[in-house]
């Protein structure tokens, strides 16, 4: 472009030359292509077999090789947080309740998955309000985890096992599990029958204590919600 | 050689005419534009329950008014006025070219009608109809007669660059507009295309990408190197550019529409030619940008006070700005961000409201004096057009930028969690709508200025002479014989080495004196046209078509049932492809947030294809047995009720009105025809089959705590079609049950259908 700055100080550039060619008054120089034009032009065209060497014929990775490592990469370490958790049973997920980023994950799973049925707060809509004592499938935190795992098809509640990773199906079965008693705005009418959900037995390692001050405190939260 | 002297007159009216449509469809399809752009900012601007102004069936009225009417009559407008003048003769006839002009405007006017009514063909910018295609074909033929017939009775021996353009324009054109729409009809107002799934998304992208290219670029650059050196009268800054760009421009275009599709089930090959190809169009584009510009060395004084000058200014910067984000935003690191975003419209606004209506506002500020034979009626208001259109155009892409970045960062954001951030889509949309209202502004003001233009328009007919005058120009007719140039002899003729002679041939390709002898073999230089064209796409389309065999079939992927073929129909006719994808493509973010990625082998069956280009909503690829049916019909009865916050049209009339169950049969035959395995029973059976599965999909809804009723309605078919979306790969495979019964294939499809009614229910 400083060949242009130039010769815009002269109305008629000395260095160029007209050709003889003249259609309706217009006319054409002569002039070359410029320079960095044609390189960038064959730059371009070079990257191109050097592109589909390295890609399609060399080390570098396609878009469903990246996919597939980026897909392992989570799994395993969805696998980690899953074997870390140890064996999941009422115990567990009652023990999830107290861990904040899994309480944050699962409402957030709440909300994107389960509230458009369910409601923003579990208050029920075009499924059964989930924050009463009433239960179709089971008050237990383990039915719970049943429920969303397998879903129930006749009734259009999905089998979320297929959507929804193992840390996600607990996180969002405890946060299900800590409405109980929220007593949201809106609720939809109690469907099923009033169950008592029964505090789990004390593991072997005597965490009764714990155990019992845990299933105190989801009535609290709860009710502070 | 005694030389005659013929006298002649240019036919202007007919350039009056088109530049007079060409401002009144500008207008309505801009019209159009704003009132989507309100739709998207505010949804109660859909006027439902109205079925017919939603934003699925005004955004294709949009896109083609402003594509074919508005750019279309402009570029006719173009072609009539300069190549009379380039060829020294009238157009071949003037009866061909009213029916061209009435034929175009007749083309318009029903797709007006049809758009609205729902009648498409489901593909972007190829949403007319069969008739109206073949109408289309018709209109452009007889362009194509007027136009070569002009050229065989020129009085200018060599063909200027603007006339090349216009050949690949037309050309080109033809080609794309008949392989691309290529149906089976059911009815006039239904058909389907011979592509399914894969391959279908290809044709539609070669199609729609190279409409791009043919039809709002190369014309316009045709119409730029006539009319910018006319308005600047300085001459073309480089011919042997042209002659390069034209070619590469030509050639290379052609390859590159397979990037509107990386990262989905097309094969990786067909993707990295469409990026790299695009990559190398930057330059040949850039050639156009340079001729434009470096010819108005020494003629910039003139563009401060010339408001033609500076409409053209703008617009040659726009198209430079354009043509170098196009090969950014297909390379496929930057697309998996852009891709389905607000960045491509920016992108496209920013050509079609930047290069393409910028050229045509000079062009007909510049016309306006020579078709009245009188001054402009106002400088000074050309100048507010001018202001207020740019203001326009930055306030729509800086806030649509800002959208498409925002809204893509969102959809692929984890959080320190490994969870998606924004894992609820209507967040994504929310954020958005402060930047929908800015559009709203910018759209206003850039069709305050277009209605200024009107109004100098209009003034400017008033004060014209009466009558016009018919200038008479003469000039001698062609002779005979001609000879060329004698090409400069090599001075190694005789004596230089092998080596040098071919380093010899090499240089004088390269300064294209050859050239010039193709510039007076217009059917040369259209053959060499069409063998550029049709060869690139050749090496694209074959190993698309051939590896038809090779994509990897999937046995549980059947034919959809009578039912869900008319809920089908009813996704495509309100256009829902407009908002919803159907392509989960190979990202994590995307498995997170809708399933398992799309495979090619479960589009077998879907003529036409409906991955869509723009998520306005969440992709639907996986949305089959995602939600209750109950939810579905309450969403589209009232979407704000189920998800607030979304921008989605409500569809309560879907809820009332019929299902047109007599076509079913018709629809099937027609995709029988296309290769998808029903059998005669079957269709015959298809009204019945369908009235049973709608029957239990009600009852159904009736026990989920729903309306009763809705056994015969619109609404059933479209949720049997979206319940049914994506979940054939997760069924068991069929060859089991094959095995163990052994049994006729008849019993095979009933088990299927069962299978479906289960999925949907």
């Amino acid at each position: 472009m400083s060949t242009n700055e130039h010769e815009s100080n002269h109305s008629a550039p000395s260095e160029d030359h007209l050709l003889e060619h003249l259609y309706d008054g217009i006319q054409e120089y002569d002039n070359p292509l410029p320079r960095w034009w044609l390189a960038i032009f064959w730059v371009t065209i070079f990257f191109a077999p050097l592109y589909i060497l390295f890609f399609h014929f060399g080390p570098g990775m396609l878009e469903i090789e990246r996919y597939d490592e980026a897909m392992m990469a989570a799994t395993e370490r969805q696998m980690a947080a899953i074997l870390a958790m140890g064996e999941i049973n009422e115990n567990m997920l009652v023990g999830l309740m107290d861990d904040p980023s899994m309480m944050n994950g699962g409402k957030k799973v709440f909300v994107a998955k389960c509230a458009t049925c369910h409601g923003m707060f579990g208050e029920g809509g075009i499924g059964p309000n989930l924050a009463d004592d009433h239960w179709l499938h089971g008050a237990q935190l383990m039915d719970i985890y049943r429920t969303v795992r397998e879903g129930v098809p006749a009734k259009g509640m999905l089998a979320w096992e297929r959507q929804l990773r193992p840390a996600e199906l607990l996180a969002v079965s405890a946060h299900v599990g800590g409405l109980l008693g929220s007593d949201p705005p809106n609720a939809k009418a109690a469907q099923g029958d009033q169950v008592v959900r029964v505090a789990p037995e004390p593991t072997a390692e005597g965490e009764e204590a714990t155990v019992e001050s845990e299933a105190g405190e989801i009535e609290t939260t709860a009710a502070d919600a | 050689m005694s030389v005659q002297i013929e006298q002649f007159s240019y036919d202007d009216a007919i350039v009056r005419r088109f530049t007079l449509v060409t401002f009144v469809w500008g207008v309505v399809g801009m019209l159009v534009g704003l009132i989507v752009a309100l739709q998207l900012a505010a949804p109660i601007f859909n006027f439902s329950p109205l079925p017919w102004l939603t934003f699925g069936r005004l955004r294709p009225l949009h896109t083609n008014a402003v594509i074919f009417a508005f750019a279309g009559n402009a570029v006719f407008a173009g072609v009539y006025y300069s190549m009379q003048r380039l060829l020294k003769t009238p157009m071949f006839s003037k009866a061909l070219s009213n029916l061209h002009f009435w034929g175009w405007q007749l083309i318009i006017v029903s797709a007006a009608v049809t758009l609205p009514l729902g009648i498409t063909q489901g593909k972007e910018y190829a949403e007319l109809q069969w008739p109206i295609d073949i109408a289309i074909a018709v209109v452009w033929i007889i362009f194509a007669i007027n136009f070569f017939g002009t050229i065989a009775k020129r009085r200018e021996r060599h063909l200027y660059v603007a006339i090349w353009f216009y050949i690949a324009t037309i050309v080109t054109i033809t080609v794309l507009h008949v392989f691309n729409n290529l149906v089976v009809p059911a009815g006039l107002f239904r058909s389907y295309p011979i592509y399914a799934g894969v391959q279908d998304a290809f044709m539609q992208w070669w199609y729609g990408h190279n409409a791009v290219g043919f039809l709002l670029t190369t014309p316009f650059l045709g119409i730029m190197y006539y009319f910018l050196p006319k308005a600047a009268n300085r001459p073309v800054f480089s011919y042997r550019l042209s002659i390069i760009h034209f070619w590469t421009l030509v050639f290379l275009y052609i390859w590159a529409g397979p990037h509107h599709l990386h990262y989905t089930a097309l094969p990786a090959w067909a993707s990295t030619l469409g990026m790299l190809f695009s990559v190398m169009l930057w330059m040949p584009s850039w050639g156009g940008m340079l001729n434009g510009l470096l010819t108005l060395r020494g003629a910039w004084h003139k563009v401060a006070s010339d408001p033609v000058l500076k409409f053209f200014v703008v617009a040659i910067t726009f198209y430079g700005m354009s043509t170098f984000e196009g090969p950014l935003l297909s390379v496929k690191a930057v697309n998996m961000l852009s891709h389905y975003t607000d960045w491509t419209i920016a992108h496209v606004h920013a050509g079609a409201l930047g290069w393409v209506g910028f050229l045509v506002f000079g062009m007909i500020y510049w016309l306006l004096p020579r078709l009245y034979q009188t001054e402009l009626w106002s400088n000074k208001l050309a100048e507010a057009h001018f202001w207020l259109g740019t203001i326009g155009i930055l306030l729509y892409i800086v806030a649509i930028y800002a959208a498409g970045l925002t809204q893509g960062l969102m959809w692929l954001a984890f959080d320190e969690e490994g969870y998606l951030k924004y894992a609820d889509f209507v967040e994504t949309t929310l954020r958005l709508i402060p930047m929908y209202w800015v559009r709203v502004i910018g759209g206003t003001a850039y069709l305050a200025g277009a209605v200024l233009m009107g109004v100098n328009m209009l003034m400017t007919w008033r004060s014209r002479p009466k009558p016009l005058q018919t200038p008479v120009h003469e000039s001698p007719a062609l002779s005979k014989t001609y000879i060329d140039h004698p090409e400069p002899a090599s001075p190694l003729a005789t004596s230089g080495t092998h080596v040098a002679n071919v380093a010899y041939t090499l240089e004088r390709f390269f300064r294209t004196t050859w050239h010039r002898k193709w510039e007076r073999l217009p059917v040369k230089l259209t053959i060499m046209v069409a063998v550029a064209v049709i060869v690139a796409s050749l090496f694209e389309i074959i190993p698309t078509f051939l590896i038809q065999s090779n994509v990897p079939t999937i046995a549980t992927v059947t034919p959809y049932t009578p039912l869900e073929l008319a809920g089908r129909d009813i996704y495509l006719s309100e256009g829902c492809y407009n908002c919803h994808s159907q392509m989960v493509r190979t990202l994590r973010a995307e498995t997170e947030r809708y399933g398992e990625s799309s495979k090619a082998g479960e589009y077998d069956y879907d003529h036409p294809f409906q991955w869509g280009s723009r998520r306005i909503g969440p992709d639907l690829h996986r949305v089959g047995g995602k939600y209750p049916d109950l939810w579905h019909v309450r969403h589209m009865d009232d979407p704000r009720a189920i998800t607030p916050g979304s921008i989605m049209p409500a569809y309560p009339s879907m809820l009332k009105t019929p299902l047109d169950f007599d076509s079913i049969p018709v629809v099937m035959r027609a995709h029988q025809i296309l290769g998808v395995p029903y059998t005669d029973d079957e269709i015959a059976g298809g009204i019945a089959a369908a009235t049973e599965q709608a029957e239990a999909m009600a009852v159904e809804v009736v026990v989920q705590g729903g309306p009763e009723g809705l056994e015969d309605k619109q609404i059933v078919a479209l949720i049997a079609y979206l319940q049914r979306l994506g979940t054939d790969i997760t069924k068991p495979e069929p060859v089991a049950v094959e095995e163990e019964t052994g049994e006729l294939p008849v019993e095979e499809v009933a088990t299927t259908e069962v299978d479906h009614t289960e999925d949907a229910s």
